[in-house]
């Protein structure tokens, strides 16, 4: 996992950007895109955006997601069905854990998918466009600040930028991963 | 305002025709003004009688003024809940193939999009057509409600208060638009249903008045930026249940003036006026 400690284990300004660049799944135990299926396998749809390094501590997803509960985060909602390529197991899988500000999010909302694998949780973080009828991407780099202020105001350590991923997006995301530690 | 009983005003002399048949077909018996013919009525069946009880059951002003209208706005929030129910029942156990997740994507876009409609078109679109405010409101919040089952959760959001909003103004337009159109002036004509309707709609418009103001409060992104906007629109009800009450006050008062009146110049008046 030679990527996953360049950047993450430095302690970083965050305005610093990590040297490397992590290319592929196999050199990280992040997820770098969500995926939906298609004819020859699986396409991205959306870069991970934020990370977060729970394998040494004894907090889980489930905490990750506490914190939006808290915030009224609705976790059972409409939305699409999207997959990580966890490497360890050499599989895709169908998301882990989501959250959304709104059910419908009918007039845009914050929204959330997550993967954990082995104490690494791999969150897709964006802001969807009112539907009209389809929800589109309004922001990633939005929801990343916003969920960035909101896990270091419950004390978790936060580093904007900690990471690069080989997986920059329109609108707005550059390859920049914001690394969330307990 | 809580029954005909107590009705100040002679029914006959402010209420068309129309509106006095149809609360007459409300009895149990579904009344001979749905089967006007003997003959038909000794052929009924238990299919005519089944019509003519939910037909019965749906002839008041507070859901509708066509029973049929009002089965279709039922019929169509039943068949939203089974679509919703049904997207969240398929959470996860769609297989990960391409015709199966599109097919699960476009389930749950659909429902998305029937939500919009019921929230944003249908309590207006119902109301004006047919009246109705209980039947507008529980359009626009039939959504949340499936919501509410679905994931135990109700938060003060856009989504929300959009459908307060929205449901007020559904519920107000349904009140006082049939009031006019059966009204000689230019104000709401009264009725008992109007009455009743007009307490509803000033009560759904400042639940929607509180949750505009308390949405702008919170300053959530991006519900803040669309505050100001949903306080002003409060402001479509609002006026529309105002004029409501000025038609219900002059109404009234006409009503009140006429049965003084009737009462000067005639020594014998009907009981009904009393």
């Amino acid at each position: 996992m030679p990527s996953a400690s360049t950047g993450t284990d430095a302690e970083l300004p965050d305005s610093e950007t990590p040297s490397e660049t992590v290319t592929a799944e196999a050199q990280t135990p992040f997820a770098l895109w969500q995926y939906r299926p298609s004819g020859e396998g699986f396409e991205p749809t959306a870069p991970i955006n934020i990370v977060f390094e729970l394998a040494d501590s004894d907090r889980t997803l489930s905490d990750v997601m506490d914190v939006l509960r808290s915030d009224d985060w609705y976790t059972t909602f409409e939305e699409y069905a999207r997959y990580a390529y966890n490497a360890l197991e050499d599989q895709y899988e169908h998301q882990h854990a989501t959250a959304a500000q709104t059910y419908y999010g009918g007039f845009g909302r914050h929204h959330v998918r997550c993967w954990e694998f082995d104490g690494f949780v791999s969150m897709q973080a964006h802001q969807d466009t009112p539907a009209n009828p389809h929800h589109g991407i309004e922001s990633y780099e939005r929801t990343r600040e916003l969920l960035g202020a909101r896990f270091a105001a419950e004390g978790w350590s936060v580093t904007p930028g900690g990471l690069r991923f080989d997986n920059e997006a329109d609108p707005d995301h550059c390859g920049a991963v914001t690394v969330i530690r307990p | 305002m809580s029954g005909d009983q107590q009705d100040p005003v002679p029914a006959s002399s402010l209420r068309p025709e129309t509106e006095t048949r149809r609360e007459e077909s409300a009895e149990p018996t579904g009344g001979p003004t749905l089967e006007p013919t003997d003959g038909r009525r000794s052929r009924a069946n238990r299919s005519e009688r089944w019509t003519v009880g939910w037909r019965s059951a749906l002839e008041s002003p507070l859901l509708g003024q066509d029973a049929r209208l009002s089965a279709l706005a039922i019929g169509t929030m039943l068949s939203f809940a089974a679509l919703a129910i049904l997207a969240v029942a398929l959470d996860g156990v769609v297989p990960a193939t391409e015709i199966a997740v599109t097919g699960y994507d476009r389930l749950r876009a659909t429902t998305i999009q029937l939500a919009m409609v019921l929230i944003l078109v249908a309590p207006v679109a119902y109301g004006l057509r047919n009246g109705g405010p209980v039947l507008s409101y529980a359009l626009a919040l039939c959504p949340l409600g499936i919501a509410f089952l679905a994931s135990g959760q109700l938060a003060l959001t856009t989504d929300f208060v959009v459908v307060l909003l929205m449901g007020a103004t559904g519920a107000s337009l349904a009140t006082v638009v049939p009031a006019v159109r059966r009204s000689s002036t230019r104000l709401p004509a009264w009725s008992i249903g109007f009455e009743n309707g007009l307490l509803i709609s000033t009560a759904t418009t400042v639940l929607a008045l509180v949750g505009t103001t308390r949405l702008a409060t919170t300053g959530v992104h991006p519900f803040g930026a669309h505050a100001g906007v949903l306080v002003a629109l409060v402001g479509l009800p609002l006026s529309i249940v105002v004029f409501g009450w000025v038609g219900w006050y002059h109404a009234d008062r006409h009503g009140e003036e006429q049965n003084q009146t009737s009462r000067t110049q005639r020594s014998s008046v009907s009981g009904r006026s009393d």
